[in-house]
C-alpha cells in the first residue's frame, strides 16, 4: 500500500517535466513600389528596406523557470540572390524570466544560428525584419520564404 | 526484512527523481513564420525640361539650309525589367520639307537610333535592361529645304515612351 502510494507520487512527479514552447505572431510582407525609389527617375530602389520596429512578436512559455536557447533559420522558397534578410529583436517583452542577445541585427540563413537565450517565461518580444542589397538590376516580381524559431 | 523494504523504496525515489531530471529537460518548440516582397514593375522615363528654339536661318549657297541643333536637355531613367525600348512621337507631323531629328544617348547594354520624328511612335532606344541612369542627352536636329519655305515659329510636343521591346 504504502509502494503503491509512492509509485503513484513519483509518477506524478516525472509527469511534471518542462517542454518550453515557442509562438510567433506575425509576418513580413514587404510591397516595392517606384515611391521607393532613392530619388526618383534615373536613381535605384533604397536599401536597406525595414519592417515596422515589432512586425512580429514571439512568445516563450512553459519554460518552468529553466535557461532556454532560441535559433533561428530561412528558408528561401524563392529569394533573390544578392539580397540579405536579417532579424533583431527590438523589446524584452513582458514576463519574469529574463532575455539577451538579438538586440543587433542577425543575417539570417539556411543553417540555425543561435539569436536569443534566456530563462523563464517571456511573451511579446517585438521582432523587426531588414533586407539589404535590393536594386531594380536584381529584384522584380514576387519573392518568398519562411522563418523557424526552435527553443531548446 | 523492513531494512530491505525501506533500501527498495529510498532506490524509486532516487531513480525518479533522475527521470523527472531528465524529462525536465526541455522538449524543443518551433514556431515558423514567413515573409514575402513583392516588388512592382518599375518603368520610370523622365525629361530634364525643354530644349531651346530650334532656328533655320543661315545656309552656304548652293546648298541646303544648315540645320539647327539643341543637345540641352537630358533624360533619366529607371527599370527594373528587361527588353524595354523608348519611343518617341510628335503630336503634330513637321510640315513638307522640314524635319525634326532625335538622337537619345543609349543607357548601359542598350542601343539608340537617330530617328526623324512624326506622329507614329519611332524606337529611339532599345534593348533596356534593369537599369537606372540619369543625365543621359537628347540631341534635337532641325532641317529644311529650301523648298520648305519660311515656317512662323510653331511648338511641337514630342513624347518618349518606356514600353515592352517586343520580339
Amino acid at each position: 500500500m504504502q509502494m503503491r502510494w509512492m509509485c503513484c507520487l513519483l509518477l506524478w512527479c516525472s509527469c511534471q517535466a518542462f517542454a518550453a514552447d515557442i509562438t510567433v505572431t506575425g509576418n513580413w510582407s514587404a510591397a516595392v513600389t517606384r515611391d521607393d525609389l532613392t530619388g526618383g527617375t534615373g536613381t535605384d530602389l533604397r536599401s536597406p528596406i525595414e519592417s515596422n520596429s515589432g512586425q512580429v512578436t514571439l512568445d516563450i512559455l512553459n519554460t518552468g523557470g529553466a535557461t532556454w536557447t532560441v535559433t533561428v533559420a530561412r528558408n528561401d522558397i524563392n529569394w533573390p540572390a544578392g539580397v540579405a534578410l536579417a532579424l533583431r529583436r527590438t523589446s524584452t517583452g513582458a514576463g519574469t524570466g529574463t532575455i539577451s542577445g538579438g538586440a543587433a541585427y542577425l543575417s539570417l540563413g539556411p543553417g540555425a544560428q543561435t539569436f536569443l537565450t534566456g530563462s523563464g517565461d517571456r511573451t511579446g518580444i517585438q521582432i523587426q525584419f531588414k533586407s539589404d542589397g535590393m536594386s531594380v538590376k536584381n529584384i522584380a516580381g514576387l519573392y518568398n520564404g519562411t522563418i523557424s524559431y526552435v527553443i531548446q | 526484512m523492513r531494512i530491505v523494504r525501506k533500501q527498495q523504496i529510498a532506490l524509486a525515489v532516487a531513480t525518479a527523481l533522475g527521470l523527472t531530471a531528465i524529462t525536465g529537460a526541455h522538449a524543443a518548440g518551433s514556431a515558423v513564420q514567413s515573409f514575402n516582397v513583392a516588388v512592382a514593375a518599375i518603368n520610370e522615363l523622365s525629361v530634364s525640361g525643354n530644349p531651346g528654339t530650334l532656328t533655320v536661318n543661315s545656309a552656304t549657297a548652293g546648298s541646303a539650309p544648315n540645320a539647327a541643333t539643341d543637345a540641352s536637355t537630358t533624360y533619366a531613367i529607371t527599370s527594373n525589367e528587361t527588353n524595354k525600348k523608348i519611343t518617341a512621337q510628335l503630336d503634330v507631323d513637321m510640315p513638307s520639307g522640314i524635319t525634326l531629328g532625335v538622337l537619345l544617348a543609349a543607357p548601359t547594354g542598350a542601343t539608340a537610333t537617330s530617328q526623324s520624328l512624326s506622329t507614329v511612335a519611332a524606337d529611339v532606344v532599345t534593348g533596356i535592361s534593369k537599369l537606372n541612369e540619369s543625365a543621359k542627352s537628347i540631341t534635337y536636329t532641325l532641317s529644311a529645304t529650301a523648298a520648305a519655305g519660311t515656317l512662323t515659329s510653331a511648338g511641337k510636343q514630342v513624347t518618349f515612351t518606356i514600353i515592352d521591346g517586343g520580339a
